[in-house]
């Protein structure tokens, strides 16, 4: 059930006045809140209050070209028919989206970032993989304001194409809403890792579209939080055909008053028989006042497939963290080795370029 | 000197180690022995300073520093080392990278220059090499997967890496075989010396087959309750505990 508060906020006004200034009016517009189904751990009304300015986004594409073709156009933004307001309201003030057409092999970095304080940006960017291509992506959120991000990355993976993605954000204060979707044609692969650190809040949405056989997704990511950093991951995994294949990974570490939230769903089809897909969640509570939430969940409506998931949480093992100290190790050197450790599982399987973007050895 | 005068440990409100009383000079090994929920290993983790454990001692001093005073990592600086009957797995530090860490950190403890990286791998080959420990098993995580007997080779080669003075080995033999144990009695023997001393915990006396002792006490019910040369442990492997214990 949507709530609707009866009283709109200056956010939501704001919001709605910028939209219909680019001919989208949306009578009304009520900002997920905690009670809005798939956003109980992301109340983007409670966190955007007072005015918001909406300025267009600024987005970097820096490409290393090395085989083929990369081309980036503008283009209009078509939304679909089930869009919510929020999505609406996102394509009204993002305008186009930059669609980027990717043949043979090429190297990008995608940097969106946040606007000044009390600003809102949104920005959207399609990357279209052609049959057979490689694509190695950089995809970074930053800044430090006291603002709005919205952000839609959408990949669409042509047959036998191939995706590898690393996510990395840098972001303090702001409000970050990152939808990234992707599209999986027949024997695609993506294989995604990240490493973020929160902000004021942070909300990523991905959704995975497993649309023709054969295709494979990998989703590993370390959330390391602290202080009263904020994330949210929803991952959406839809299979809806046979034979597909979905791994995801990810680890939590928080501190303080960090919190932190993992919603996974796979959705296995009718006749999507021969789906495999595990799905994992490990966090380690380091205070308190630290949470972390995990919501793996399986809904399957096929036979003949191999589907699992799992969630642990806990504190630093007290053993081994005596160990390391009567091997010598001062205590705090001992914790954030531990930690470190921890939270570098989910990058033992990445290629060798994605290890040493995050400093391990290749 | 080791110097443990009327020790009492204990965990949770119940008392493990009632008045315990032990001195064992450097240049000697001693082996504490003793049945089942005797406290041998409660001692070992008392010396070493682990959390959890509330202790008061008249005095409980290693070459003149007292241990009570001091965090576990520096009691390990001061070259205490205490070698546990189930070493740990840490997943994600490989062994490497642990033992130089952990070298590190002493060397910084102490004053001196930390290793550089050719400098600490020469040292960390040519120890591994002496236990027979391929480079493979130093690149993986430290002791995960790792059988019992890697286990307690690993937990060797950071006594050869470390160099401590006060060794405690608690439990060595358990999960070994026997050429594993012939191999570890050999590495012990050869770290006697006159600056350091060892103290052996050990449930069987099969370790004591390669680890000569200079003295064996029995641990029983908190208390050193008989004390004597290797004989002693002849004795309790011919006749069980409480048949020594009542004739002591």
């Amino acid at each position: 059930m949507t709530a609707h508060p009866s009283t709109p906020t200056t956010a939501e006004a704001d919001l709605l006045a910028a939209a219909s200034k680019t001919g989208v009016a949306l009578p009304t517009l009520s900002l997920p809140t905690r009670r809005t189904p798939g956003w109980k751990y992301a109340d983007l009304r409670k966190a955007l209050s007072g005015h918001l300015q909406a300025v267009p986004a600024t987005i970097e594409i820096q490409g290393i070209e090395t085989q083929g073709q990369a081309t980036v156009e503008p283009q209009a933004i078509a939304l679909e028919p089930e869009a919510t307001d929020l999505a609406r309201l996102h394509a009204a003030l993002a305008q186009v989206e930059q669609r980027i057409e990717i043949e043979g092999e090429q190297e990008l970095s995608l940097t969106f970032a946040a606007p000044d304080d009390q600003q809102v940006a949104c920005g959207q960017v399609r990357v279209r993989i052609a049959p057979g291509a490689n694509l190695r992506i950089r995809e970074r959120y930053q800044g430090d304001s006291d603002s709005f991000l919205a952000t839609q990355v959408i990949y669409e993976l042509g047959e036998g194409a191939r995706l590898e993605r690393v996510i990395d954000d840098r972001l303090d204060g702001v409000v970050l809403w990152a939808r990234v979707q992707f599209a999986l044609g027949a024997k695609a692969a993506t294989e995604s890792f990240g490493r973020m650190t929160g902000s004021r809040l942070a909300r990523h949405d991905w959704r995975v579209d497993h649309r023709a056989a054969g295709s494979f997704a990998r989703f590993h990511g370390a959330l390391d939080l602290a202080g009263s950093q904020h994330a949210n991951i929803r991952l959406q995994v839809h299979h809806h055909v046979a034979g597909c294949e979905t791994q995801e990974l990810f680890k939590t570490t928080a501190n303080d008053r960090g919190h932190a939230a993992f919603e996974g769903c796979v959705h296995v089809a009718p006749g999507a028989v021969q789906t495999v897909a595990e799905q994992a969640h490990h966090g380690l509570l380091l205070s308190e006042n630290a949470e972390i939430n995990a919501l793996p969940e399986l809904e399957i409506f096929a036979d003949d497939v191999i589907c699992a998931h799992g969630a642990t949480c806990g504190a630093l093992d007290e053993q081994a963290l005596f160990y390391a100290q009567a091997r010598g190790i001062p205590e705090a050197e001992a914790r954030t080795m531990l930690t470190a450790a921890f939270l570098s599982e989910p990058f033992d399987e990445a290629p060798p370029w994605i290890r040493q973007h995050f400093g391990f050895e290749a | 000197m080791l110097t443990i005068s009327n020790l009492t440990v204990s965990v949770d409100d119940k008392a493990i180690l009632k008045g315990l009383n032990l001195s064992v000079p450097k240049g000697e090994v001693h082996a504490i022995m003793g049945p089942n929920g005797a406290g041998k290993s409660t001692l070992g983790y008392a010396l070493a300073g682990r959390d959890g454990y509330t202790i008061s001692a008249d005095q409980l001093s290693w070459d003149g520093d007292d241990l009570q005073e001091l965090e576990p990592h520096e009691r390990a600086a001061k070259g205490l080392f205490l070698s546990l009957q189930y070493p740990v797995e840490i997943p994600g530090v490989a062994a490497l990278t642990f033992l130089r860490t952990s070298v590190n950190a002493q060397r910084r403890a102490r004053g001196q220059e930390e290793l550089s990286a050719p400098e600490f791998m020469k040292r960390a080959r040519e120890a591994a090499g002496t236990l027979k420990i391929p480079d493979e098993m130093l690149k993986r995580p430290l002791n995960v997967g790792f059988s019992g007997g890697e286990k307690k080779r690993m937990e060797a080669l950071q006594i050869l890496l470390l160099q401590p003075t006060l060794i405690v080995l608690d439990e060595t033999d358990s999960g070994l075989d026997i050429d594993a144990l012939k191999l570890i009695g050999e590495t012990i023997n050869g770290l006697r010396g006159p600056d350091k001393a060892l103290v052996v915990i050990t449930h069987y006396p099969r370790l004591l087959d390669y680890i000569r002792p200079d003295r064996v006490h029995v641990l029983q019910g908190g208390q050193i309750v008989t004390s004597g040369d290797a004989k002693l442990a002849l004795a309790l492997e011919a006749d069980g505990y409480d048949s020594v214990v009542a004739n002591a």
